[in-house]
């Protein structure tokens, strides 16, 4: 991410580099997916800008109109501000950004206890496999 | 708005490349235009541009297309429309001489990017330096409506993404592109509606935001409306199993 | 106004310019030569038959010794209609520039490419032919001697 200096303090540029797009799932989502994420993981902090939706659209290699859909759902959701002439805008309030992150953590063990059950697990042994997992990960990052 | 109202075009009276096909494209719009060979997408394009004798009318925000606003229109063929015989630079005088709207920064940001040799002859350049050239003069005339056939027949693959990328951070609102394509993964994201042609009729005519809604890929899309037949491949493959021993 | 806004773009102009120039030194020439030698040769046989006594013998008029001078004219004129058409097929080479040229704002530019150099040399080649028609005459009035003139030689009766 670049950071840039301003009057007062430092802010920093979402430049949605790390975002890899997928087939499957529509661009708009992936792309609001991809900020909810900074957000849960904190990385995408309260008045970090985006890139302007033409620089998006350039750096995804996508048609603009997507960029405008994943933007005018971000800020109905009053996740980001957007101001004419000028770059958008996360706007968060620490509640916000904890109620992104639990609805994020939530999706993503919903998925994953959606796949053990269809596998047959019980609630014992899927608690067992996450926990040896978990300190297989911790020993080896 | 560019539209073809009622065009039919016929080949020596029997083949009929364009059968009463009517489009309506809007400024901004990024369309591409798919279908099989011969299914009509070069003959609607050269049609628009006044490059063939058609009935029915094509129309620049309700003008017929003369002289006076064909500037408006643009055009990249894999045909190659460049002047071979001329380099680069000569190319970009004669493009300030004939058209008022001659983006000469964009010219020189595209020449640049491509690295192409600005004086030698374009006849001496590779198939995908001369692809690279045609598209630069069809988007830098100034035109509204760049018209583009095929024009990455023959540039590797890195060359054509990094060009979508270009030309989207390049194009202002107002441009609109048509492009002619059978790259259909390629340009999907790219693109803002897909129109489909079969035997010189549009089968297919929906813009990407309502394919995402349905979760429709464009592929999908292009072979239900075209009534594809995805066993065919299996179908003679056990045609032929069916004499054979092994 | 530069010359290659008369030419197609990109055609080989200083080429074409100095081929026409030849040609119409030739076809000048030749014309000139090939009255020359009929003129000479009347002349001769005119002499001859005076000096085994024939009487009242002129040269013909000067239409009848310029016959067949215009060959060469007239194959340069012919020429003009091949080298327009070659001017239009140029842009048939090395890719489809005739797409370019017909979508032009500029209506005309495509016919002025391909017909204005060959309309200029025919405007030439009409200007070379009355030079040598002049030239023509001028030799055939000093060197045919008086008693061999005929009342009409300019123009042979052809308005009388």
């Amino acid at each position: 991410m670049v950071v840039v200096q301003f009057g007062k303090g430092v802010v920093t540029l979402v430049t949605f580099e790390g975002l890899r797009l997928e087939e499957g799932m529509p661009i708009y989502l992936q792309i609001i997916r991809y900020l909810e994420r900074g957000i849960a993981a904190g990385t995408v902090r309260d008045g970090d800008e985006l890139p302007s939706r033409r620089v998006l659209s350039a750096r995804l290699g996508v048609n603009p109109n997507t960029i405008q859909k994943a933007f005018r759902a971000l800020e109905e959701a009053g996740v980001i501000t957007s101001r004419a002439g000028a770059k958008s805008e996360v706007s968060l309030t620490p509640e916000r950004a904890a109620a992104i992150r639990r609805r994020l953590l939530e999706e993503e063990a919903a998925a994953l206890v959606g796949a053990l059950r269809q596998m047959g697990l019980d609630r014992e042994q899927a608690a067992a496999l996450v926990l040896q997992l978990w300190d297989k990960q911790e020993e080896s990052p | 708005m560019l539209n073809w109202n009622n065009v039919y075009k016929s080949y020596w009276g029997a083949n009929r490349a364009l059968d009463s096909v009517s489009l309506s494209v809007g400024p901004g719009e990024i369309v591409g235009l798919f279908g099989a060979n011969g299914a009509g997408k070069t003959t609607l394009l050269k049609c628009a541009l006044g490059l063939l004798r058609y009935t029915g009318s094509v129309t620049l925000d309700g003008e017929p297309i003369t002289h006076r606003n064909i500037a408006r229109l643009s055009f990249a063929t894999c045909e190659h429309s460049f002047f071979p015989a001329l380099t680069p630079a000569a190319h970009r005088e004669f493009y300030k001489e004939h058209f008022p709207t001659f983006r000469e920064k964009r010219f020189d940001a595209l020449m640049d990017f491509f690295a192409l040799p600005l004086h030698r002859r374009a006849r001496g350049f590779s198939t995908g330096q001369k692809n690279q050239l045609e598209v630069t003069l069809a988007l830098s005339q100034g035109a509204d409506y760049i018209l583009m056939d095929e024009p990455f027949a023959g540039n590797d693959v890195f060359n054509r993404e990094d060009f979508y990328r270009l030309l989207l951070g390049l194009l202002e609102p107002e441009e609109t592109i048509i492009l002619s394509t059978h790259l259909l993964e390629e340009v999907q994201h790219f693109i803002s509606r897909a129109v489909l042609l079969d035997r010189g009729t549009i089968a297919g005519d929906v813009t990407t935001g309502e394919l995402e809604e349905r979760g429709e890929s464009l592929m999908d899309f292009v072979k239900s409306s075209l009534h594809y037949r995805g066993d065919r491949v299996l179908k003679t493959l056990e045609g032929l199993d069916d004499g054979e021993e092994e | 106004m530069k010359t290659e806004f008369w030419y197609p773009p990109g055609f080989p102009r200083a080429e074409e310019r100095f081929l026409q120039r030849c040609a119409l030194a030739l076809a000048s020439l030749a014309g000139f030569i090939i009255f020359l030698c009929q003129f000479s040769t009347i002349l001769r046989d005119l002499q001859t038959a005076l000096r085994t006594g024939a009487e009242g013998l002129t040269m013909p008029p000067l239409p009848a010794l310029t016959a067949g001078c215009w060959i060469g004219f007239l194959v340069l004129a012919l020429g003009q209609g091949v080298l327009a058409a070659a001017h239009y097929l140029w842009h048939y080479q090395g890719g489809r520039s005739i797409y370019r040229m017909r979508t032009l704002p500029q209506r005309f530019e495509l016919a002025r490419r391909c017909l204005a150099a060959p309309a200029a040399a025919l405007g030439w080649c009409v200007l070379a032919a009355v030079a040598v028609a002049v030239l023509c005459a001028l030799y055939y009035r000093v060197f045919t001697p008086a008693g061999l003139l005929p009342a009409h030689w300019l123009l042979g009766g052809a308005l009388c």
